[in-house]
């Protein structure tokens, strides 16, 4: 099986993966982004075919961590400025699916990963596993949970 | 598909199209690289000795009287397509009470591994193979460890470069215990061993070398990342693989490990398949529903797995599975069929293979085979290619030092002199090849060794590329300092060789270094100017060229090279600079007094604490003289005439 060379993956894989830590929140996706793909030139992966799958997990390693420092920092900052993208969502994205968005923006970090890496990038649980670096089954878990919030969020919102 | 999943769908693709990408991405990546936090230069030194294949030990191979549930039948099995590589060495295995034997080997396509053997008291003896190309940026390495439960005494091992004198163990609360140092004679690397009471587990080692002198310390987690808190006592199953169930928030968690190396992780959920699956290291590993006794695995290339489970002796209702994985290539797809104890087939699952994307199909001109890998295994080939954007691209791909060796860069500007690295093994003795592509007007490229000697390149141009190659060959392990680019009627340019191995080169040195603001001190080499942080390095910036100066790597089109570690920023900029201003992505500034430089190099060295709230993410430096004029500007955010002129990275 062909490796795929770093400018392959860029040039496929770029813009897919800011976009995906674009969905899973990220305040800056382009620089997670980048961020991923600087460690994987760096990085020997042995495995044919692994670099798509370590580039995602990196995406979504680097998304939660970054959320989890942007976390911190707003605990120690009383006021601290919006991340210039939610003001630019609001606009851009229609009005039939911000309800929906909004609820998604509300779950846990883990469900809302399983179901953007399920439902936009249509990977397979193997995948969404690598990605996230949990089981197979943790997968299913997460995601179910997720349609079940999502589920109940939206009929609670239009009760 | 519900009508939720479909409107999720949707709203997804809706707001995946406001996240656009930027025009100077490819650029922004490639700068990236060099600066890298210690956390990421430490991520970045991950080696292929942890991603390596295990080579599973194949059962009753019908090798006369041996067999591979002895010692000797295991070195015989692993030694099948493998030649020594110096001697064999036996030390004492303090949790077993029998030997654990320890070699050399060299692999089918010539590069090092170590492999061993374990000998058991209550259990069959198992053996492996590891990638022993070192890892980058390390003087010594984990590779192995006895440490199991019950046992009053464990050993770690790994490998050490061989200048390495001593390695002591650390644990967690500072507790120190002397290591053993061995020399393998004709091996590549020095073998150490640390004992300690199983009570008081190691978290890292501290190296010094022959001479005592502190060359820094390696952490235990690249082996073994910290768990939580284990529920039970750890299952054995064939092949030396070890499995043990951990306390998570989603359910226990299995880590699977072998000789004290972890293989990976797997939760368990209520919502498992009824087989889980990984085929990894030349394993499948996993587990399934209790009632699953057998499982079936054919992949897509025809071979195939039958494997008996095993009960999980902790009642958590699961049964486990290690076998060898026949496939060899862990992309393949592969189709699974459950039994149960009937003989029922109770569930089956198609995995499809793993995506991969071509490499050459956009090729511009011939595909060249890099001369002095033909006869490696695996040739490096090179061609030029359209990169997003519209500039030329160079990319290569071969060779036996796996990911790392297959890439492009871009060619476009004519400042920017990327250049590759590639390690052949075979023929003997082996070779270091450098290369990259020439610019029409390229006269020569001589690649200068630490000791000022020269080895000029050679040109080689493909049917239809759009320009040649440059490529030069010197024996394994010789030190190269950088290259110097001749082109019709411009000035030498300097391209130094920075890499990974730059702190450790530096460690190295007799010269004291030179003291900076905030805690850091700087030394200057050939290739690498290496900077410490309250004595631990921090990642380094490129070095001049032998015969050359460190100010001819920075101009008025790119004024200063700098990087931050976790408590400060530094780095050198042009002469006359006195003070350096960094603006970052957050709106948070930072000051650094500049002076001239001690090594007579040409420029201003600087250093400053890291500001309160920093985002090191993208920002902009400003220089100033010591009367408060601007000197220069340098914002990576600008769009420039250039793409970077540093290097490209190191396998």
């Amino acid at each position: 099986m062909a490796q795929p060379s770093f400018a392959d993956l860029f040039a496929a894989q770029y813009q897919s993966l800011v976009r995906l830590a674009g969905l899973l929140g990220a305040d800056d996706p382009e620089d997670i982004a980048q961020e991923a793909f600087a460690r994987l030139h760096t990085r020997r992966l042995r495995e044919d075919g692994a670099a798509l799958a370590y580039l995602r997990a990196t995406v979504c390693n680097l998304t939660r961590n970054r959320l989890r420092h942007l976390r911190l920092v707003r605990l120690r900052r009383p006021d601290p400025p919006e991340p210039a993208r939610s003001s630019e969502h609001a606009v851009i994205v229609s009005e039939e699916h911000r309800e929906l968005l909004a609820a998604m923006d509300r779950l846990p970090r883990r469900q809302r990963e399983a179901l953007v890496l399920r439902y936009w990038l249509d990977l397979s649980e193997r995948e969404i596993a690598e990605a996230m670096g949990v089981s197979p089954g943790s997968v299913k878990t997460h995601a179910s949970r997720a349609l079940a919030a999502l589920g109940k969020a939206l009929k609670e919102e239009d009760a | 598909m519900n009508d939720l999943e479909e409107r999720l769908r949707a709203a997804l693709d809706a707001r995946a199209r406001t996240f656009e990408a930027g025009p100077h991405a490819w650029t922004r990546v490639m700068e990236r690289r060099p600066r890298r936090s210690p956390a990421r230069w430490l991520l970045a030194a991950l080696p292929a000795a942890l991603v390596a294949a295990f080579v599973p030990v194949l059962l009753n191979g019908g090798l006369g009287r041996n067999t591979a549930t002895d010692p000797t039948g295991i070195y015989q099995q692993l030694m099948k397509e493998r030649t020594p590589l110096g001697k064999e060495v036996t030390v004492d295995n303090p949790s077993e009470g029998k030997p654990l034997r320890i070699w050399f080997a060299k692999a089918k396509p010539g590069y090092p591994e170590v492999c061993y053997a374990v000998d058991r008291a209550a259990a069959e003896p198992f053996g492996a193979c590891v990638n022993a190309v070192g890892w980058q940026g390390a003087d010594a390495w984990f590779v192995g460890s006895t440490l199991k439960d019950g046992a009053a005494t464990a050993m770690d091992w790994g490998l050490a470069r061989q200048d390495v004198g001593t390695v002591t163990g650390v644990t967690k609360d500072g507790q120190e215990f002397p290591g053993t140092v061995r020399s393998l004679d004709g091996a590549p690397y020095r073998l150490w061993t640390v004992s300690y009471p199983s009570q008081e587990p190691m978290s890292r080692i501290r190296i010094a070398d022959v001479k005592g002198k502190n060359l820094g310390w390696w952490s235990r987690d690249a082996m073994a990342p910290p768990a939580g808190q284990p529920m039970s006592a750890p299952m054995e199953l064939p092949l030396g693989v070890s499995v043990r169930p951990y306390r998570s928030k989603e359910g226990p968690e299995l880590i699977w490990s072998r000789h004290g190396a972890q293989l990976g992780s797997h939760v368990l959920t209520a919502a498992s398949p009824v087989v889980s699956t990984t085929v990894q290291d030349g394993l499948i590993r996993g587990s399934a529903r209790k009632d699953v006794v057998r499982i079936e695995i054919s992949f897509d290339g025809g071979s195939t797995a039958s494997i008996e489970t095993r009960p999980d002796p902790w009642n958590l209702g699961v049964t486990l599975f290690a076998v060898e994985d026949p496939s060899g290539d862990p992309a393949e797809g592969y189709r699974t069929v459950a039994y149960d104890a009937s003989g029922k087939e109770v569930w089956r699952h198609d995995e499809p293979a793993k995506r991969s994307l071509d490499e050459t199909d956009q090729a511009v001109g011939e595909v060249m085979t890099l001369p002095g890998t033909e006869g490696s295994g695996r040739p490096m080939r090179v061609w030029f290619r359209e990169m997003p954007g519209g500039a030329n691209g160079f990319c290569y791909s071969g060779g036996v030092d796996s990911w790392a060796a297959s890439g492009c860069f871009v060619n476009g500007p004519d400042d920017s002199h990327p250049f590759q690295r590639t390690t052949t093994y075979l023929p003997d003795p082996g070779a270091d090849i450098y290369f990259g592509p020439a610019g029409e007007d390229w006269e020569s490229v001589d690649a200068v060794l630490f000791d000022g000697r020269r080895v000029r390149a050679s040109f080689l141009r493909g049917t239809g590329t759009p320009h040649p190659v440059w490529h030069v060959s010197v024996p394994l392990g010789t030190q190269v300092g950088g290259f110097v680019v001749k082109a019709k009627g411009q000035p030498d340019r300097q391209l130094p060789e920075y890499d990974k191995s730059c702190g450790r080169q530096a460690a190295r040195s007799e010269t004291a270094p030179t003291t900076l603001p905030a805690g850091v001190t700087a030394l200057v080499q050939p290739g690498c100017a290496a900077f410490w942080e309250s004595g631990e390095m921090v990642p380094a910036l490129p070095g001049f060229v032998p015969g050359g100066k460190l100010s001819g790597l920075i101009d008025a089109e790119r004024p200063v090279r700098w990087a931050h570690g976790d408590k400060a920023w530094y780095g050198y900029a042009l002469a006359g600079t006195a003070k350096v201003e960094i603006r970052m992505k957050g709106g948070v500034t930072g000051t650094a007094e500049a002076a001239p430089d001690p090594w007579g190099q040409g420029v201003a060295l600087f250093a400053a604490a890291v500001p309160k709230g920093s985002d090191f993410g993208t920002s902009a430096l400003t220089g100033y003289d010591a009367g408060g004029k601007e000197l220069w500007r340098y914002d990576p955010t600008t769009p420039r005439v250039t793409a970077t002129t540093t290097p490209a990275p190191r396998s």
